[in-house]
């Protein structure tokens, strides 16, 4: 993939004749907070890129009047098709014309639609499309904090910044060296037990049919203690189904054939292998799912296949965010929570 | 078309309960068995398996939880059972060991998940920060490995404990 650069690379120009605050005005017309449309997005999915357009938007020394008409055009491009092709589904083509005009009030045209009861349910299914699950709140809660400090605009933007900083974060571009790997599994760590008391309980009448039952509930930490205790409890605790849920937590879409399939991707040059102890569900959980370590080629083929062609505007490179299908639900769940409906 | 039928449960003990038909059709082998079974007035199902103090219990869960359904308990517990289930729940799990594992296994054997669910996740808990010795103590079991097999799990497995 191409480089993106940030908005110094844009010409310097002096020659513009919209103020800063005629943007932000125009900003403040459109009754939304804009900043939580530009961050909520699958990772990789040109979040900071969007921004970073919209700073050079803003920025009215590197910025000719045209070089600003010419984005927000762009931007409002990029908002509409996304709107489009949501509603694309539920309506007919009426609102997809081949109308190029994208302005704030083609937008404006899709937003009374944005409430259906599907795209609910998108919104609600939304962590399946976006690995770290845990990130997701971390970015609401994160959202929160900025809208609640209700702060100027420059400095929304800033703050903006500091949400883009997440976890699950690989640079825009693939350019990939220097950033830390995403950590789609959380360290449950040791478990924090008061009651140093042991209470007996019998276990005599137990098969390991039982026992995985409730193995199935303990994180990776106490499986490991329950291993240690005997055989019987040992093999429980190696069950496919108590693996099968581990996994479950951080990969909803987790499937034996699709940890297979990992499985035989990823350790094709490997001698790692499945034995009779290690379940396919075990081994891909120790592997993390092999995401950290192969993280990068794991979310590079699988973004390549789902993000759009990208846009090219002088050396910048313009992600096309919001139109990558699963993000564009949540976006619209935030424009709704954002009361855009006028 | 059911209107306040009953069931008549016969425990291992030969202890009696009769149940509102809708209340015991949380348990999936009950429900199976009445579906085969003709359209008696009160049917009578043995349950040979499942002594009448756990039988007794299953029915108070059913006659709860068929109106309330309980919330799924989150695999795997981040913390105490205690902070994911509701009150009454609470006060249904303050019973004595033995009878929490007979819950276990009535609640296998009658097919009733969300017992099933409350019961183990209850005595996950309990395991929840022990150590191999005290898990053993807890369960009054035996460490039947040879100092080499632990050993090898130990090494095998000891990702665990950073994942």
């Amino acid at each position: 993939m191409g480089q993106h650069n940030s908005s110094s690379s844009f010409d310097n120009d002096d020659s513009s004749s919209m103020s800063d605050n005629d943007v932000i005005d125009e900003v403040n017309r459109v009754e939304m907070n804009p900043f939580c449309v530009g961050i909520i997005g699958t990772g990789e999915g040109g979040k900071s890129t969007l921004v970073k357009n919209f700073k050079s938007a803003l920025n009215k020394y590197s910025l000719t009047e045209f070089d600003r008409e010419e984005l927000r055009r762009i931007l409002y491009y990029m908002m509409k098709n996304a709107m489009a092709s949501i509603l694309n589904t539920e309506l007919d083509n009426q609102y997809l014309s081949n109308n190029i005009d994208s302005d704030y009030e083609a937008i404006r045209k899709f937003i009374p639609f944005f409430t259906t009861p599907n795209i609910h349910l998108a919104y609600s299914n939304r962590h399946r499309y976006q690995f770290p699950l845990e990130n997701f709140e971390s970015l609401l809660r994160k959202v929160d904090s900025i809208q609640n400090l209700d702060i100027g605009l420059q400095e929304d933007l800033e703050s903006y910044w500091m949400v883009d900083l997440l976890e699950s974060k690989i640079l825009n571009g693939f350019m990939i060296e220097g950033v830390e790997p995403i950590k789609p599994f959380i360290n449950f760590g040791k478990s924090n037990n008061s009651s140093i008391e042991v209470n007996q309980i019998p276990s005599t009448n137990m098969n390991e049919d039982m026992l995985s039952e409730i193995f199935k509930f303990l994180n990776p930490y106490d499986l490991f203690s329950v291993m240690q205790s005997c055989k019987q409890f040992n093999k429980a605790a190696n069950r496919e189904n108590v693996w099968y849920n581990l996994c479950k937590y951080h990969h909803p879409h987790i499937s034996y054939r699709f940890a297979m399939k990992t499985f035989e991707e990823m350790t094709r040059n490997q001698l790692d292998s499945i034995d009779e102890e290690n379940n396919i569900f075990k081994v891909y959980y120790k592997n993390r799912g092999w995401i950290v370590q192969k993280s990068i080629q794991y979310i590079q083929n699988m973004y390549l296949s789902h993000i759009p062609p990208t846009i090219s505007y002088k050396k910048t490179l313009v992600m096309n965010l919001i139109d990558y299908k699963e993000t564009k639900q949540a976006i619209l769940q935030i424009l709704r929570n954002e009361r855009v409906i006028s | 078309m059911s209107e306040t039928k009953q069931v008549e449960l016969t425990s291992k003990d030969k202890v009696s309960f009769k149940v509102d038909r809708d209340v015991i059709l949380m348990s999936g082998l009950v429900k199976d068995m009445l579906e085969e079974g003709d359209e008696d007035e009160t049917p009578i199902i043995p349950i040979p398996n499942v002594d009448s103090k756990p039988l007794q219990k299953v029915i108070e869960y059913c006659q709860y939880h068929h109106k309330e359904p309980a919330q799924e308990i989150e695999k795997p517990l981040k913390g105490k059972i205690e902070d994911v289930i509701c009150d009454w729940d609470k006060k249904f799990l303050e019973i004595d060991q033995s009878l929490l594992i007979e819950l276990i296994m009535a609640a296998n054997y009658l097919n009733i998940k969300d017992l099933l669910d409350l019961t183990c996740a209850k005595v996950a808990s309990m395991i929840k920060g022990k150590s191999p010795e005290q898990i053993r103590e807890m369960f009054g079991i035996e460490n039947d490995f040879t100092p080499e097999e632990e050993a090898k799990i130990r090494e095998e497995n000891k990702w665990c404990e950073e994942a």
